[in-house]
């Protein structure tokens, strides 16, 4: 086996506030950060319930960059990370600056290098002054887990000696109408697994991990406070939006994340499901741990109930919330859940649950185009 | 171990505006046409883009700005996504590996190369689906090439476009221009950062 990559720093920007601290504890008090918006509803969207980053200025085309340098700035300050050019830069998002593109279709000058994807990465490196690979994976909603996953592999490789990972996605006006005139969305609040689920909810975000080897971690004195050990990634192959019913695609991109770091199904002790709330791909990911895992069913929480679907960024903050669940042995609960779905047969936690011998857990996101990715995460 | 490009296929074409749709279907029908008989589960689809999704957002966002946010059509939204075009040549060719979608130009066709290079060293897919696509403006262009690992299958020519390296689709175009010449066919790839340096250098070899 390889050295282990190591997580040695985290921060985000989530909907309940700066810091992953406040993340934290709002998982683990199960709270959601859902609420009703004015200007949604002034400016005539059918769904006006949302989780959005407080703070960080307007809905402008620069919000992502802000709140993706608050996130990088903390996870470099706790990783203690001297910065230098053989740091890579993985970021994952959904739309990328988004307003830009709804300014540019009112009529403003319009550049897609300051809208598209690679425009994250770009500005976190020159504020940070790293000269390293950076890369901007555009890989719906499961891109931060490529970008942690492709960040371990730059450093497995030699080329970088360390990895700022993650997701931004600011606040998207152009998903709000997207998922929302496609119906996926529900007026109320979003809840994963529940029998009454009725759709996803839109959220903002922005969350990094700073990845190192572990002895590099070691060598000067940083703690690592969790290991990347393997992403699985497969195609559904099926249908622009929806997924695989029998949640083959899905189960597939566990099996390849568990094989790559061989080991036994058996041996994961929390899933950290994708959960978008909508009866479909909530029906799909229930089958596909199903298959996965059979009897050995580990505990599952889906945290778009207290977040919402921040797309891109989803599975880094998903990331840290794991990050932190090792830390504490203690699993987050699936906020709003108010009655587990029988037909899903899913062992979902409702309230918060001791973790005492966690070593292992699957942080899974997919996404449009049928992309799905599994991240294998160690206790450090 | 070695990598191979074992076919590759370039074009441009003019579309009537805007092309998201009819360009990806163009481009995805092109590309699954080459690997028929390959294992879907197997193979891989790694895709470069500067502006895959532009066109479509743009145009549902003046939708919404025309019609109300509640009356546009969600038509273009899937297509809004820079991974739409990836997805949409995984979903025709039956592709069910790894599907990635790199942001950027030349920088982000390497890091695309790297990928699949990477995943056919470790054994994650046996075929790789490389390229780029210029997915705005009136012509849309797109240069991909297939690598696989551990064969010595012939390289097969295909058609020719123009080249250059300000976009990803002109750096996969240069690429074929070094393979065509007979400078790269086979591609050796040990490691991840020897890869994309190669890559990088063949890019600019035809240059």
């Amino acid at each position: 086996m390889s050295e282990r990559i190591v997580v040695t720093g985290i921060g985000a920007v989530t909907p309940f506030g700066d810091g992953v601290d406040v993340l934290w504890q709002s998982l683990i008090g199960g709270h959601t950060a859902a609420r009703e918006w004015d200007d949604l509803r002034a400016e005539g969207f059918r769904v006006t319930v949302a989780c959005r980053v407080p703070g960080h200025g307007p809905d402008d085309a620069t919000r992502g960059q802000r709140l993706g340098l608050a996130a990088a700035r903390e996870a470099i300050a706790c990783a203690g990370l001297p910065l230098s050019d053989t740091i890579a830069v993985c970021i994952g998002t959904t739309m990328g600056e988004s307003v830009a593109f709804e300014q540019a279709a009112a009529g403003a000058p319009f550049r897609a290098g300051s809208a598209a994807a690679n425009v994250f990465p770009r500005a976190l490196a020159d504020a940070l002054h790293i000269n390293g690979p950076v890369r901007a994976y555009a890989t719906a909603c499961a891109a931060g887990n490529y970008a942690v996953g492709a960040g371990a592999d730059l450093i497995r490789s030699g080329a970088a000696r360390a990895a700022l990972v993650g997701g931004v996605e600011p606040f998207s006006r152009i998903a709000m109408v997207g998922f929302s005139r496609a119906r996926a969305m529900t007026p109320d609040v979003c809840r994963p697994f529940d029998r009454n689920r009725a759709g996803m909810q839109l959220g903002e975000a922005a969350a990094f991990l700073v990845l190192e080897r572990e002895s590099d971690a070691r060598a000067r004195g940083a703690a690592p406070l969790a290991a990347i050990r393997a992403l699985g990634l497969s195609c559904d192959a099926f249908h622009p939006t929806a997924p695989r019913p029998d949640g083959s695609g899905m189960a597939e991109a566990m099996r390849r994340a568990l094989h790559e770091a061989g080991i036994a199904a058996g041996d994961v002790g929390w899933i950290a499901a994708h959960g978008s709330g909508t009866v479909a791909s909530d029906a799909a990911e229930a089958m596909a741990i199903r298959a996965t895992f059979g009897r050995e069913q580990p505990p599952v929480s889906g945290l778009k109930g207290a977040l919402g679907h921040s797309m891109g960024a989803a599975t880094a903050v998903s990331a840290i919330a794991m990050t932190l669940t090792f830390r504490d042995r203690v699993l987050p609960p699936t906020a709003t859940l108010l009655e587990i779905d029988p037909q899903l047969d899913l062992n979902v936690i409702a309230h918060v649950m001791p973790a005492p011998a966690l070593r292992y857990a699957l942080n899974c996101g997919y996404g449009f185009g049928g992309l799905n990715s599994a991240l294998l995460m160690e206790a450090a | 171990m070695s990598v191979h490009c074992i076919d590759w296929w370039r074009d441009e074409r003019a579309f009537a505006a805007p092309a998201f749709d009819d360009a990806s279907r163009w481009i995805a029908t092109s590309i699954a046409d080459r690997i028929r008989g390959t294992d879907a589960e197997r193979t891989g689809v790694y895709v470069a883009t500067g502006d895959a999704g532009v066109e479509a957002s743009l145009a549902l966002w003046r939708e919404a700005l025309e019609q109300g946010a509640d009356f546009a059509n969600p038509r273009a939204f899937p297509w809004t996504l820079a991974s739409s075009l990836a997805g949409h040549i995984a979903a025709t060719a039956g592709v069910r590996g790894p599907v990635y979608t790199l942001v950027g130009a030349q920088e982000a066709a390497a890091a695309a190369a790297a990928h699949a290079a990477a995943d056919l060293e470790r054994g994650r897919v046996d075929t790789a689906i490389v390229g780029g696509a210029d997915m705005c403006g009136d012509v849309i262009r797109a240069a991909f090439i297939i690598l696989r690992a551990g064969t010595a299958a012939p390289a097969r020519n295909s058609a020719r476009a123009g080249t250059g390296t300000d976009s990803a689709a002109r750096a996969f175009g240069a690429l074929i221009d070094a393979l065509e010449a007979g400078s790269a066919v086979s591609i050796t790839a040990p490691y991840e950062p020897d890869v994309t340096v190669q890559l990088a250098m063949v890019i600019e070899s035809a240059n």
